[in-house]
């Protein structure tokens, strides 16, 4: 593997980065537009405190080839972007020490190596094996859709002596010594009391989605278009006492919008708007959303 | 091509006018209402970062507007613009000629509309945080057909106590809004 593969590799981890803040984009760095690469540089200068232009982007990230590497102080950030401390560093995980020493080991000391790999192998297996024997796996469903739902759409609660107390989703499938009784919360599902006995089987439990809090989360991701019927939907689904809290980053500040401006950004769904993440939804008697508490992603 | 101008910054001739106190009384409720005098440093940083956003936002919808032949989509562009605004009385800096006087937002528009303008912005630097607004300081990249121009401007960005109605309730909050550039 050559330095201009090595560059190939580190241009799709800058492109993970990068969709880290904007999961909307989607496609190669080719694709990139010209607000998308305003965007990229920001959040190089956020994440490295350097900069790179946006001619240097035109000349060397957009092209699905590259004839010749770039500068090294300019791989040195892209590299430190990509979450690495230079370019040295991400090209060793690739090219690994010098070929010519790796090209030098014998083949007995391979056999060896081989051999000892697999004894490890077996040894690590068998533990972790060992270890997941009594966990349990548990696998939250839409109960119409039948999709599986993210764990992190979930909180769980474990209900002692009529009392809510918040635990980890994965700790349901650790070992457990006696069944707990649990409610499951989510701003996108019905609540649900179950039981969860400890058992090696795949329980699955099943979710009532709340619809209108689904067309919410859906709207918020739209493009530009089918704004009208985004419009007549959005005075359905929200409650005239509608309350929209913001939260700002790190959770210190927050905005607030009633029905009015939440629905007017709403019809014209922002990147802002779009990374956001719905963390507590409310809804009235009458299943109209009453509050939503939102946080950016 | 590209053409650097630096804009003429004036004043703001905005209608809002947060700053004037004419009595004890004032200055005592202006003091109580002021940022610093309600958040501490890392909340101000979050809502200078939250102003950045604001003010990117307003671009990217100026974008779309410039762009839609769509009337009643015009139309929610501009609800949407006018909502982010601390009022519709702001004058804002004539982007096409930076010297001459400022505009109106309805002025704004049907320039931006006309000349089908296209908006990206960088170098964003809060350079102020007063009383009840911060100061934003950014590189405005303005594309017209084939010619680049770029400015730099500045805008307020006002945050301040405000008794919203949500329906029937009311409650106080904080609001953040953008004024002129």
């Amino acid at each position: 593997m050559n330095e201009l593969d090595v560059f190939t590799l580190l241009k799709e981890e800058v492109k993970r980065t990068f969709q880290q803040k904007y999961p909307y984009f989607e496609g190669a760095l080719q694709q990139l537009s010209s607000q998308d690469i305003l965007n990229l540089i920001d959040d190089i200068q956020e994440k490295t405190k350097q900069t790179v232009s946006e001619k240097w982007v035109y000349t060397h990230l957009k092209p699905a080839t590259n004839a010749k590497l770039p500068r090294k102080d300019m791989l040195d950030i892209l590299a430190m972007y990509a979450g690495v401390e230079n370019w040295d560093a991400f090209k060793f995980q690739y090219q690994g020490r010098d070929a010519v020493s790796v090209a030098k080991v014998s083949k007995a000391y391979q056999k060896y190596f081989f051999f000892g790999l697999g004894i490890v192998m077996l040894i690590v297996m068998s533990v972790v094996l060992w270890n997941t024997k009594n966990n349990t796996k548990i696998q939250f469903q839409n109960s119409f859709s039948k999709d599986t739902i993210a764990k992190k759409e979930i909180k769980a609660y474990e209900i002692k002596a009529n009392n809510e107390t918040e635990i980890a989703v994965e700790a349901l499938e650790k070992p457990l010594a006696k069944p707990i009784k649990v409610v499951l919360k989510s701003p996108f599902y019905q609540s649900k009391t179950v039981v969860v006995t400890p058992t090696t089987a795949v329980q699955t439990i099943a979710l009532e989605p709340n619809d209108y809090a689904m067309m919410l989360k859906a709207f918020m991701k739209s493009d530009i278009k089918d704004w009208q019927t985004r419009k007549v939907q959005l005075q359905k689904i929200l409650s005239d006492d509608l309350e929209v809290m913001v939260m700002l980053k790190n959770d210190l500040g927050a905005e607030f919008f009633n029905k009015e401006e939440f629905a007017q950004k709403v019809i014209v769904p922002s990147t802002w708007l779009k990374q956001m993440t719905i963390v507590e939804l409310k809804t009235a008697t009458d299943h109209k959303i009453v509050f939503v508490r939102m946080t950016q992603d | 091509m590209v053409l650097s101008t630096t804009a003429i910054v004036a004043q703001s001739n905005s209608s809002v006018s947060q700053e004037k106190v004419t009595s004890t009384n004032d200055l005592k409720k202006s003091n109580v209402q002021s940022i610093s005098n309600n958040f501490n440093t890392l909340t101000i940083a979050s809502y200078q970062q939250q102003s950045q956003n604001k003010i990117k936002e307003f671009f990217e919808y100026l974008n779309e507007y410039a762009q839609t032949t769509d009337e009643a989509l015009s139309k929610e562009l501009e609800k949407v613009l006018l909502q982010s605004l601390q009022n519709e009385n702001l004058g804002f800096t004539n982007i096409l000629n930076p010297a001459a006087t400022k505009v109106s937002f309805a002025t704004l528009l049907e320039t931006v509309k006309k000349n089908n303008l296209r908006f990206s912005l960088f170098s964003f630097n809060t350079i102020k945080t007063q009383q009840s607004y911060f100061e934003c300081e950014y590189s405005l990249q303005i594309s017209q057909m084939d010619e680049v121009k770029q400015t730099k401007l500045t805008q307020k960005v006002y945050l301040y106590p405000y008794e919203k109605k949500f329906g029937q309730m009311q409650k106080q909050v904080w609001e953040l809004k953008l004024g002129d550039f």
